[in-house]
């Protein structure tokens, strides 16, 4: 029994030392860590839009935005989007002005294989948002060139700075973004595009009586094996639940979420 | 044992990456250049050299039965506070290094070294036994690195010397090429330990 006690104690004591070794420990870093994550965000912010005097954070609908203010006014716009790339989401950095002109462009984060996705680091390729506005259609191989052997990455990039074009639009700006009612559907057949893992991923909807009946793919180019397990199942779930915004298949996430995308394409207004 | 012969038998002898194979995890993990190489290698030291301190102190005090917890716990508190303290102060090392940082806490070369030095031997012995074991896991992921740097980026320690005509290896980049590039060591390593007949 002491034997135990003693056990205990020894294990206790240890422990306790190490417990008050740690919170004195972090007791000195938090402040250091905090302070340097809020001042990185604003040197790149400052990076942004050089004018700015002031940034006022605002949080909409667990959307973060930080609204560039010069002497009081509203001079721009920043968000951090993502979009799916190979490894995992990548994450972008737009700032907008009060035009609807890109003012910058920048890799926030992303966990793409080194060497082959991260040359979207590359500042050439990134200079080619600079000239580009809320109107632009700001699409792979539309008006962004691609890298080639980095396709699903460049994407990825292209399509986060489109979703974070699109919320600073609809948030500030004005821009009028497709929402999805289907009650506002008339009956019909309705062709939507979204992209895959492959490339455009081409629906044909048809909706009768204010549901969806029909989901037809009528063209794509995805990896056959992958395209196998998110081909029926995605259609399928769409129309049990009559909302686009279902589950993604596993193992075809990009596959499904570029049908899911053309659904919403094809029915939003 | 003099305490430079347990100093230098963690660099050649008993060599933790390359003759021992203990700490392959993150020396695979984290080599991608030699500065995080050497970081890596520079917070294990540390962690063994706090444990060492700890341990050995404490050798007479933990008893037997419970004394795996108490190692992990130790090197889990220094652990923790090797990866706050590179937070605050180096981010990007911190960021660099990532997960590997905590996986300290679990790294065999330091529970081996509790298990099989520290606890056995009075602290200015587990002293130099640590910084020696330290030296060599540190010396290991900094040349596995730099090897790793300049064939897959060109530079070391971030300093371009490769002439502009060099065009990378991009695998030496990726995890292929730690394995490849460790590979390499262990296979030098086992020549050099014939010819000065180690074994």
């Amino acid at each position: 029994m002491a034997y135990i006690a003693r056990l205990t104690f020894v294990l206790a004591m240890i422990c306790i030392a190490a417990a008050g070794a740690l919170a004195l420990t972090e007791g000195a870093t938090t402040p250091v860590i905090e302070q340097r994550i809020q001042e990185e965000l604003f040197e790149a912010m400052a990076d942004y839009v050089p004018e700015a005097d002031n940034f006022e954070e605002k949080v909409v609908n667990d959307k973060t935005f930080y609204i560039a203010e010069k002497g009081g006014e509203e001079i721009g716009y920043i968000m951090t989007a993502s979009a799916a790339g190979y490894g995992g989401p990548v994450y972008m950095n737009v700032a907008v002005d009060t035009e609807g002109e890109i003012l910058a462009v920048d890799v926030d984060r992303h966990t793409e294989t080194p060497g082959i996705g991260d040359v979207i680091e590359d500042e050439e390729w990134l200079a080619q948002f600079d000239d580009k506005t809320i109107d632009d259609e700001i699409a792979l191989e539309v008006d962004i060139d691609n890298i080639s052997g980095s396709t699903v990455t460049c994407r990825a990039a292209t399509n986060a700075v489109r979703n974070a074009v699109d919320e600073i639009g609809a948030e500030f700006l004005g821009l009028e973004v497709a929402e999805w009612d289907l009650a506002d559907v008339e009956d019909g057949t309705y062709e939507g595009t979204g992209s895959g893992f492959g490339g455009d991923i081409v629906v044909e909807v048809t909706v009768s009586g204010g549901e969806i009946t029909s989901i037809e793919i009528i063209e794509h180019s995805e990896t056959p094996e992958y395209f196998e397990l998110a081909k029926d199942i995605i259609p399928e779930m769409i129309i049990d639940e009559q909302d686009w915004d279902v589950d993604e298949a596993s193992g075809a996430t990009m596959t499904s979420i570029g049908i899911k995308d053309a659904v919403f394409d094809a029915l939003a207004q | 044992m003099s305490m430079a012969k347990e100093f230098s038998k963690g660099i050649i002898k008993d060599q933790p990456v390359l003759r021992l194979l203990l700490g392959l995890c993150p020396a695979l993990g984290v080599t991608g250049t030699a500065t995080n190489g050497f970081g890596m290698g520079m917070a294990a030291t540390f962690v063994l050299l706090c444990a060492s301190i700890v341990i050995s102190l404490l050798r007479s005090v933990i008893p037997k039965s419970v004394r795996v917890p108490c190692f992990i716990v130790i090197i889990a508190t220094f652990v923790t506070i090797v990866d706050m303290t590179m937070n605050a102060f180096l981010p990007e090392l911190h960021d660099a290094l990532g997960i590997f940082i905590p996986l300290i806490v679990v790294n065999c070369l330091i529970l081996g070294r509790a298990e099989a030095f520290f606890s056995r031997n009075p602290l200015h012995t587990s002293i130099a036994d640590a910084l020696g074991m330290g030296a060599g896991f540190a010396l290991a992921l900094t040349i596995l690195g730099a090897i790793r740097e300049i064939l897959g980026a060109g530079t070391i320690f971030g300093v371009v010397i490769t002439p502009e005509a060099f065009e990378p290896f991009g695998v030496f980049a990726t995890p292929p090429g730690a394995f490849i590039g460790l590979g390499f060591m262990l296979a030098g390593m086992n020549y050099i330990s014939k010819k000065l007949k180690l074994d």
